[in-house]
């Protein structure tokens, strides 16, 4: 029994690290991909480090909660662009977390975008951007591809 | 018959006693047999002992350190680079490693155990941290702190260190002042299982200690989620924490807490009476009520004599509706007086009544006098006061030690 049991540990470690990745690329296989039309507020070169910092036109506006932590979930709009769907102080199944603040919506994950190698020359420059964006039932989101709108 | 050769060749250290041997032998001091034997036993006696306390030599401790340096700034300068599952590969191995590593030596050299486990957790948090910000999850943050401190229970658990008792307390620190804003019903439950856990499984007051204000910091955060629109919440939740006394009887120093947790909200409350910085709502008699009876009837149920003090607590729900303060002040500077000689006459020590009077006093001059009175003539008066006190006592025990001889 104490032979086994110290390796309980570092089993469930492992499968707990494991387990975040395989979640993370599940996000794709069984999420919704919404599409985000997003703008750079860097007025000079958005693209910072290996990142790009993003707003969205869809977070701005009046929301019907209190400030602080919320949690949204979106729904596909008239023009093929995600609206939130939903928005509440506190957390529900599917919903992702986000900031309100000053009429504004702020959710951390889709705050920056990773640029890959292969996307850096058609993003240098430009001001405006279509983002996908998979959603997780679970509440997580990985955002996958950048377009310049320009 | 090529041993001494052998042994010549294997050690440069050797070379003395061999050297020696065949001088007595040629010197005729020595028969061959008795020159191997002696040979022999040496070495015998220098293996066992380098086996003993083996040290590597300085130059390989130099040589692996600068390896593992260049190793290290060799990922550092490549990490961007490097594909994400490799990242994360690469800390899980370390991690495992660790673990691996502390049960090979468990054995040999035990005191290295703890360390290495120590590490591999590190590790862990380290392969989390990575996953983290590669996959930017900052959403799940909450639940990776509640992870994290599940971990470090069950390291202590399992492992039985005291030094995981330190690491499980500062990760309850971080999850419970990590939650206060997003976090749902069911991360709730499962915190509080696994705080459940810790205090069940490790009987030591330390950690019982630890454990029962991680349960009082998530009753405070159950409070918020409900949306509890008052000041009386954290006077709930030690009422409610009274239900571990029902199953845990055995008086413990644990159970300290329960004053600890007391006289902290007896300060809070007075400061907040003045400033209202909780809630700008006047409580409602009936909830003051039923929390006044709650603090009392705990008592009764219980019937600790040491806990006596925190039942009077219950004056503090009817003295909020009193809002310049002065009520409440007089009746906790008589509370923390009456405390004080209660544990100087029961010859109990009197160290933390005798602090928390000192912060009581402190607390009254900064709300009510600073302007109006000089600190030194504030403390004068309560010297003086307590001199009376102090004088009036002693009489008494005097004149009845006279009576009784």
């Amino acid at each position: 029994m104490k032979r086994f049991s110290v390796w309980v540990i570092p089993v469930a470690q492992v499968l707990i690290a494991i387990g975040f990745v395989v979640l993370v690329y599940a996000i794709s296989w069984v999420g919704e991909t919404y599409t985000f039309k997003g703008s750079s507020f860097e007025p000079y070169d958005p693209y910072f480090g290996d990142s790009i910092y993003l707003e969205y036109d869809a977070f701005k506006g009046r929301q019907d909660v209190e400030t602080g932590t919320v949690y949204v979930s979106f729904k596909e709009g008239e023009e093929g662009y995600a609206v939130i769907d939903r928005i509440e102080s506190k957390p529900f199944f599917g919903g992702i977390r986000a900031n309100y603040y000053d009429r504004l919506l702020y959710i951390e994950e889709m705050g920056s975008y990773r640029v890959s190698q292969d996307e850096i020359d058609a993003i240098k420059g430009k001001q405006s951007f279509t983002v996908q964006v998979d959603v997780a039932p679970w509440g997580m989101l990985r955002m996958y591809e950048i377009e310049s709108n320009e | 018959m090529n041993a001494p050769a052998d042994l010549f060749l294997k050690g440069m250290i050797q070379v003395s006693i061999d050297k020696k041997v065949r001088e007595w032998q040629e010197a005729g001091l020595l028969d061959e047999a008795t020159g191997l034997r002696l040979v022999d036993y040496e070495h015998k006696r220098r293996a066992a002992s380098e086996q003993h306390d083996h040290k590597p030599p300085v130059l390989v401790i130099v040589g692996s350190i600068l390896l593992a340096l260049s190793l290290f700034s060799f990922v550092a300068a490549n990490w961007q680079a490097i594909p994400d599952l490799l990242k994360i590969s690469l800390f899980l191995l370390f991690m495992v490693g660790f673990y691996v590593f502390a049960e090979r030596v468990r054995l040999k050299t035990p005191r290295y155990v703890t360390l290495l486990r120590v590490l591999g957790f590190v590790f862990f948090i380290a392969t989390m941290a990575v996953i983290f910000t590669t996959y930017n999850l900052s959403g799940q943050l909450t639940l990776l702190f509640w992870i994290i401190f599940a971990m470090a229970v069950l390291h202590r658990v399992l492992y039985e260190h005291v030094i995981f008792s330190m690491i499980t307390a500062i990760a309850a620190f971080l999850a419970i002042t990590n939650s206060f804003e997003s976090i749902g019903l069911i991360l709730i439950g499962i915190a509080l299982i696994v705080t459940w856990v810790w205090f069940h499984f490790v009987d030591e007051s330390l950690d019982r200690t630890f454990a029962w204000l991680t349960f009082y910091g998530l009753l405070n955060i159950f409070g918020q989620y409900i949306d509890y629109e008052g000041r009386l919440w954290p006077l709930w939740s030690l009422v409610i924490l009274h239900a571990l006394l029902l199953f845990y009887r055995k008086q413990a120093a644990w159970q300290a807490t329960y004053l600890f947790t007391a006289a902290v909200l007896s300060i809070g409350y007075l400061i907040n009476v003045t400033e209202s910085w909780l809630s700008q709502r006047p409580p409602s008699v009936i909830e003051a009520t039923f929390l006044s009876v709650a603090l009392v009837a705990v008592y009764l149920i219980h019937k600790r004599n040491d806990l006596l003090w925190v039942s009077f607590l219950a004056v503090i729900p009817f003295a909020l509706f009193e809002d310049s303060g002065v009520l409440l002040a007089i009746i906790i500077e008589v509370i923390a007086l009456a405390y004080l000689i209660r544990q100087d006459v029961t010859r109990q020590p009197t160290i933390f009544a005798f602090i928390y009077f000192l912060i009581v006093q402190m607390t009254i001059y900064f709300i009510y006098v600073w302007d109006r009175l000089d600190i030194s003539l504030f403390f004068l008066i309560g010297a003086l006061i307590v001199f009376a006190l102090s004088l009036a006592l002693w009489w008494r025990n005097r004149t009845r030690g006279d009576v009784t001889t």
